[in-house]
């Protein structure tokens, strides 16, 4: 095979392998609120929020229930 | 809320959003939840609404650890008040309304304190991004910071309808009820505040 023409198809081949590389990171969005679903989604929500939170409930109060008038008239 | 990936043409990565209903259909909770063992009913309302709850703080505040705050504070508000909750409105509007009301004051007193700048709103009126191009990013793993920077330039209110427009359960109603307009009028804010959004985020690339 002429030398010529095999550098020139390794070229093509490098320069192939090189734009797939860069294109397969590149992530495209349609909108602005995809872009804004994307990220929530990939945010996660501290675990430490919801044990705060129990251990808070679990400070409070237990609800009084409600006198017999007041849900005689569903107030 | 899930949002898999699939290949588009050109390798271009497309990332498309389902739609779920949480509200409906709570995921199960684990037993190991803490939540669940102090109380089960109000644990499923935590499970369902508490990412749009932190992804909202987190953006409008613009910090993670103001936002772990405020979720905290917004949720045991919500537990306090749940026996005025009537079911006229969907908890999740409920819950944002609680939020925006909390992230507002926690905002305006931040701002008292270290803001003396007014955001001029006419610069956004002629923003030159098209709301038609589509966003591309290399990197994922930037995407919130960039998000962060983009929402933090525009007037607050384009920045809250856009946030409010994005969870797919929220209807323009919803929102108008929320931000106290008509849908109309959200309808004419949001394109405008698309293009305010595409303009600037294309600057923090």
């Amino acid at each position: 095979m002429n030398p010529q023409s095999q550098r020139l198809r390794s070229d093509s081949a490098q320069s192939n392998l090189s734009s797939t590389k860069s294109a397969s990171l590149v992530h495209e969005f349609q909108s602005a609120e995809d872009l804004v679903r994307a990220d929530a989604a990939a945010t996660q929500v501290p675990a430490v929020i919801e044990q705060r939170l129990a251990q808070s409930i679990s400070q409070e109060p237990s609800a009084a229930p409600k006198p017999w008038w007041k849900r005689l008239l569903g107030t | 809320m899930t949002f898999p990936s699939c290949a588009g043409p050109n390798n271009v990565q497309t990332l498309e959003p389902t739609v779920e209903s949480p509200a409906e259909s709570p995921p199960p909770l684990s037993s190991a939840s803490p939540l669940a063992e102090v109380h089960p009913e109000f644990a499923a309302i935590y499970e369902a609404h508490n990412r749009h709850v932190f992804y909202l703080a987190l953006r409008l505040l613009g910090d993670q650890s103001q936002a772990e705050d405020a979720t905290h504070d917004v949720f045991l508000k919500a537990y306090r008040n749940l026996n005025r909750f009537r079911g006229d409105a969907d908890i999740r509007t409920w819950l944002y309304r609680i939020t925006l009301n909390h992230c507002s004051n926690l905002r305006q007193s931040w701002h008292a304190r270290n803001v003396h700048a007014q955001s001029d709103e006419s610069v956004f009126e002629n923003a030159s991004g098209t709301v038609d191009s589509p966003f591309r990013v290399l990197e994922i793993s930037e995407l919130g910071g960039r998000i962060q920077k983009s929402l933090d330039s525009l007037p607050a209110e384009y920045r809250l309808l856009l946030l409010l427009v994005a969870d797919e359960e929220m209807s323009y109603d919803q929102i108008a009820e929320l931000t106290q307009q008509t849908a109309d009028a959200v309808r004419g804010k949001l394109h405008r505040a698309r293009k305010a959004f595409g303009a600037a985020f294309k600057k923090t690339a």
